[in-house]
């Protein structure tokens, strides 16, 4: 028995034992398979394949490889369309392809043109807005579209009082004027209602899109019901459109459908690959002949079937014009034969770009080479190198990533993330610097060394001459480059501009006015600690010293006991100074405004570009004694580029850095600075076709509003940057500090001494830190 | 030898057992302990070697001496009072009767709360603006407007944060440890004539001696975590008597001065070192005893 019982003890042990290796080998092996690179897929996904078709692998020099994908062709324009505003792009009767433009004269005024693609050119249907527009109320051309109902349509502006008006083009040729009362000012209004856009259904019913919503109205005129959707990017655009039996919308956070028998939704498909600023969130949306939808944006053209919640990408926008910042997406079409075509123009709706999209069984899908760009921030300088970069290198794929939350915050989070990754070398190829520990990296070795790179640009295209010398090391060595420079101006009284000298000047400026208007403390702190860059923390250990500090907040307090600054403005406050509790991370609020309205000496603006200056150079003509000057040769440099030493393909990453400095992007107007290549600043001082804009500024019973800079004025601007000679790049840590411990001391709680004590306690363990 | 093949096996199977947690120690604690050692001898970006200069560098590193010195006084002054305060309050509750159970969760509380929510409710309480100023400004009809996170008041402000947070925790294990104590010593104890403090001095305390160790190692862990008040409670750049360890490893790791956060570890490892192993000399006689 005993026997027995130990027999059997021993095959459970054994068995015990067999299960326990069983389990051990399962284990090892599924790890092993699971740590197995994905040879074949590369780790990325390739691009979706054409709907109902699957993308080819080829063999390439022995490895496979995947084939498919969409690629852009450019299409012709009508010859003499060059300086012509696009108005429209459809399919129309006969399912033609149809082009509007409007031809602008001089006095601003627009006349249609139509032109109909044969299949291999354009050809214009002559007199044609002669033949439709109405005889008797001059009119601006607005937009055309075909109707579901097979008639034609055109909207448009009167000259005369600027009221809209819809009219549909009858088998005649005669325009009809539909629904004009809707349009008519109420009384004791100047402006009637200007839809975004309408669209006329099957039945004839006219859908007119606002703001907000899209109103839904019968033939004659009743209205039915209105359906909720979020704003277009402009004025005359609006993300939607009409099907026999739906309406399609983008609304906030998806896309709705509604149904238009009552005008409620019936399925919100979410969709968030349109929301950022430089975009505005703008999107074009269109329909399938199956119920799907399609959405193109900067990102790409996805698509989503009926029913369906997943987006499929179809065309990479990264790897087109698309993802081109100069170029505004105004329309995307879907071919006979799964093709598409888009439609873009540059800044001011001219400067047109017709593409066609067609499926290339044989074009690589997932391109054999990636170059990365990392940025704490999206940047439309970078994003447009990318577009170009991508265009001159087929074969690589260039990625922008960037490291702030969907909400545009930046947390320190992000940047630890981005050191692990250079700590194990590796990390993007290319760095944008702009908020990250940039002196740090120059000396850990991070960055590499561009001195040879930027020799050639100088030889090729040369770049400011100052600039590349602020940026150049003692030893001669180049880590990083600002890519665009932002420039503060003193716009007003030439006495009191000159009080901005030094930080004496400023605080004893005694004047009839105020030099500057009232503002958050901390907003003059950061505009202070800017102009007086180099006196304030020019000492080579980039913290002023106790006195210094002293007098630099007793110079902020004099300034604003001067005009009324607060650390916190009431509401009352306010309404009634004009304005507000944001802070600006350079602490310039633009305040020329507030010079032309007499409540300062001087404003201060900070130049982006030029389009920054158009409020200024208005405020100056109104001022012939006022000028405009820079201000202690100050400028702020912006999109800093570097390399990463750790990057594999270095080649590659200098090509970017040479394309990011190269005209070609540099003259491109982003809002983000002024371009630091000569050559891109003479061909934007010279450039015209933008003369027609206007700005306009004002608050409560206050307008301005100026025409963009004439030729001498821009030049008088572009000679300005010449005197730009101190880069402002205030550490944002130590200024965070002067803030904070400054706070007592403006409020009236602490003295100057305390104060600066506070500040400098907390400077000293951050100095010590770097030690 | 029967013996002996039998003590093999068994050492075998224990070492078997043990694999899978000496193996997950060993990856997730005992490689990147080796890297951080070698890390403190090479240059940030571990290019070169250096020697001893990140040793030199940091040992004279003004920040860091700052630092290890707010963190060991810290440590000195924190530990001792959660200590005492916790058991104090512990043998209170252990014979508080009926109204036990309420102590205990109003004691636990703060340890549901997150530190967020604690900084949140600290920074009502004690900025310029805030409750304690104006109850003092009623009380004497003086303007206050102290800043109590930052000057004098900052440090007991932050030894307060870590008691009231972790009191109720330390008390739990306390009285984990006092309800393992036989009533019957207590009861014939109290027959013997012995007073209260006497039964606490004579029975209570010597047979706490597993609990002391737990509620000082926990304690000990427990008070790194402080820096997330002071960061949440007074910024990255707190005042001076509360920049602990913590703030400036995390601002080196920021700056990329990762040789100097490994170095600065590492004299952090050998400064530990003694006292782990007088708390591991103290447990070993107590078990003698």
């Amino acid at each position: 028995m005993d026997l027995f019982k130990g027999k059997k003890g021993k095959c459970r042990r054994a068995w015990k034992k067999l299960a326990v290796l069983g389990l051990v080998a399962s284990v090892a092996i599924g790890g092993m398979a699971g740590c197995k690179g994905n040879r074949e897929g590369g780790g990325a996904l390739p691009p979706a394949a054409l709907p109902g078709q699957e993308g080819p692998v080829a063999a390439g020099e022995g490895q496979a490889v995947a084939r498919g994908r969409y690629v852009e062709n450019e299409v012709a324009l009508p010859p003499g369309t060059e300086n012509d505003r696009f108005i429209s792009l459809f399919w129309g009767e006969g399912h033609q392809l149809e082009l509007y433009t409007a031809k602008v004269d001089d006095a601003g005024n627009t006349a249609g043109r139509r032109f109909l693609w044969d299949g291999g050119s354009w050809q214009e249907d002559a007199g044609w807005w002669d033949r439709v527009r109405p005889q008797d109320t001059p009119l601006n051309i607005r937009r055309v579209f075909y109707g579901l109902d097979g008639n034609y349509y055109f909207s448009g502006m009167t000259v005369e009082g600027y009221f809209y008006h819809l009219y549909r083009i009858g088998g005649d040729g005669q325009a009809e004027d539909l629904l004009p009362q809707l349009f008519f000012p109420e009384e004791g209004r100047d402006y009637g209602w200007i839809p975004t856009k309408a669209e006329v259904g099957k039945d004839g019913g006219i859908l007119l899109h606002g703001f907000e919503d899209a109103v839904y109205y019968q033939p004659d005129g009743k209205k039915m019901f209105s359906m909720e959707k979020s704003w277009g990017a402009s004025s005359e655009s609006s993300i939607g459109y009409l099907t026999e039996k739906e309406f399609v919308a983008k609304v906030d956070g998806g896309i709705t459908r509604y149904s238009l028998t009552d005008g409620q939704a019936i399925e919100m498909i979410p969709y968030d690959w349109g929301s950022n600023e430089a975009t505005n969130g703008s999107i074009v949306i269109f329909g399938d002949r199956d119920g799907g939808i399609y959405a193109a944006n900067e990102r790409g053209l996805a698509h989503v079937g009926q029913g369906g919640g997943l987006w499929e990408l179809l065309i990479d926008g990264a790897m087109n014009t698309m993802g081109m910042r100069s170029m505004y997406l105004e329309e995307f079409l879907a071919g006979e034969d799964n093709d598409f075509y888009g439609i873009y123009v540059s800044e001011g709706g001219r400067g047109m770009l017709m593409c066609h999209y067609t499926y290339d069984p044989d074009a690589i899908a997932v391109l054999p080479k990636a170059l990365t760009v990392y940025g704490l921030t999206d940047n439309s300088t970078i994003r447009q190198a990318a577009a170009l970069f991508q265009k001159s290198h087929p074969d690589v794929r260039v990625e922008v990533l960037t490291g702030a939350n969907p909400e545009g915050g930046v947390s320190e989070e992000t940047i630890r993330a981005l050191n692990t990754e250079l700590l194990n070398g590796k990390g993007a190829d290319v760095l944008v610097l702009d908020g990250l520990p940039a002196e740090s990296y120059e000396k850990k070795g991070v960055l590499m060394d561009l001195k040879e790179v930027f020799a050639d640009i100088q030889k090729e295209s040369p770049i400011m001459g100052q600039v590349v010398k602020n940026f150049t090391k003692e030893d001669g060595s180049i880590y990083q480059m600002p890519a665009r420079i932002q420039l503060p101006v003193a716009v007003g009284d030439p006495q009191a501009a000159t009080a901005f000298a030094s930080l004496e000047g400023m605080a004893g400026y005694q004047g009839e006015k105020p030099l500057l208007r009232p503002n958050l403390y901390e907003n003059l702190l950061r505009l202070t600690a800017n102009l007086q860059y180099e006196e304030l923390f020019g000492n080579g250990d980039g913290v002023p010293t106790q006195g210094l500090l002293e007098k630099y907040l007793e110079t902020v307090k004099a300034l604003g006991e001067d005009n009324g600054s607060r650390t916190m403005f009431t509401q009352e406050e306010m309404e009634r100074l004009w304005v507000s509790n944001h802070v600006m991370p350079d602490g310039i609020t633009g305040s020329s405004t507030e010079y032309d309205r007499g409540s300062c000496a001087c404003g201060v603006e900070n130049l982006k570009g030029m389009f920054d200056a158009v409020i200024p150079v208005a405020v100056l003509e109104k001022h012939p004694e006022a000028t405009m000057s820079t201000i202690n040769g100050v400028y702020l440099p912006q999109v800093r580029t570097g390399v990463n030493q750790g990057t594999s393909q270095p080649q590659l990453a200098k090509e970017f850095i040479r394309c990011l400095f190269s005209p070609e992007v540099q003259k491109e107007e982003f809002f983000d600075g002024f371009p630091v290549s000569l050559a891109a600043q003479q061909e934007n001082c010279r450039q015209s076709g933008k003369e027609e804009y206007s700005m306009g500024s004002g608050y409560g019973d206050y307008h301005i509003s100026g025409q963009w800079p004439d030729p001498e004025k821009r030049e008088e601007i572009y000679k300005m940057l010449e005197e730009a000679m101190v880069p402002a790049m205030v550490d944002e840590t130590v200024m965070g500090m002067i803030v904070a411990g400054s706070r007592d001391y403006f409020d009236g709680k602490a003295t100057v001494r305390q104060a600066a004590e506070a500040i400098l306690r907390q400077v000293a363990i951050y100095q010590a830190e770097q030690g | 030898m029967n013996t002996n093949k039998r003590q093999r096996r068994q050492y075998r199977l224990a070492w078997l057992f043990l694999f899978p947690s000496v193996s997950g120690m060993g990856v997730f604690y005992g490689l990147p302990f080796m890297d951080v050692v070698r890390r403190s001898f090479l240059d940030a970006m571990g290019q070169s070697f250096t020697g001893l200069d990140n040793y030199r560098a940091v040992w004279n590193n003004q920040a860091f001496r700052l630092a290890f010195g707010n963190t060991f006084r810290f440590l000195a002054v924190a530990i001792p009072l959660l200590f005492i305060v916790s058991l104090v309050l512990a043998l209170l509750v252990y014979r508080a009767g009926l109204c036990r159970q309420w102590f205990k969760a109003g004691l636990m509380l703060p340890m549901a709360v997150p530190a967020a929510a604690i900084a949140l409710a600290w920074k009502i309480l004690l900025c310029p603006d805030g409750c304690l100023n104006q109850f003092l400004t009623f009380l004497t009809g003086e303007g206050w407007g102290r800043d109590w996170v930052n000057g004098d008041t900052a440090f007991p402000i932050l030894v307060g944060t870590y008691l009231w947070k972790n009191i109720g925790y330390d008390m739990l294990l306390w009285l984990a440890g006092l309800s393992a104590v036989p009533e019957g010593l207590y009861d014939a104890a109290k027959v013997d004539g012995a007073g209260v403090f006497a039964r606490i001095r004579h029975i209570s305390l010597p047979n706490l001696g597993g609990a002391m160790a737990m509620v000082l190692v926990l304690s000990l862990v427990n008070s790194f975590r402080v820096y997330r008040e002071a960061y949440l409670l007074a910024g990255a750049y707190p005042d001076p008597s509360i920049y602990l360890i913590p703030h400036l490893f995390g601002h080196w790791f920021l700056n990329l001065d990762v040789q100097k956060m490994c170095t600065g570890a590492m004299f952090l490892l050998l400064a530990f070192l003694p006292c782990f192993g007088a708390a591991k000399a103290a447990a070993a006689r107590q078990r003698k005893a």
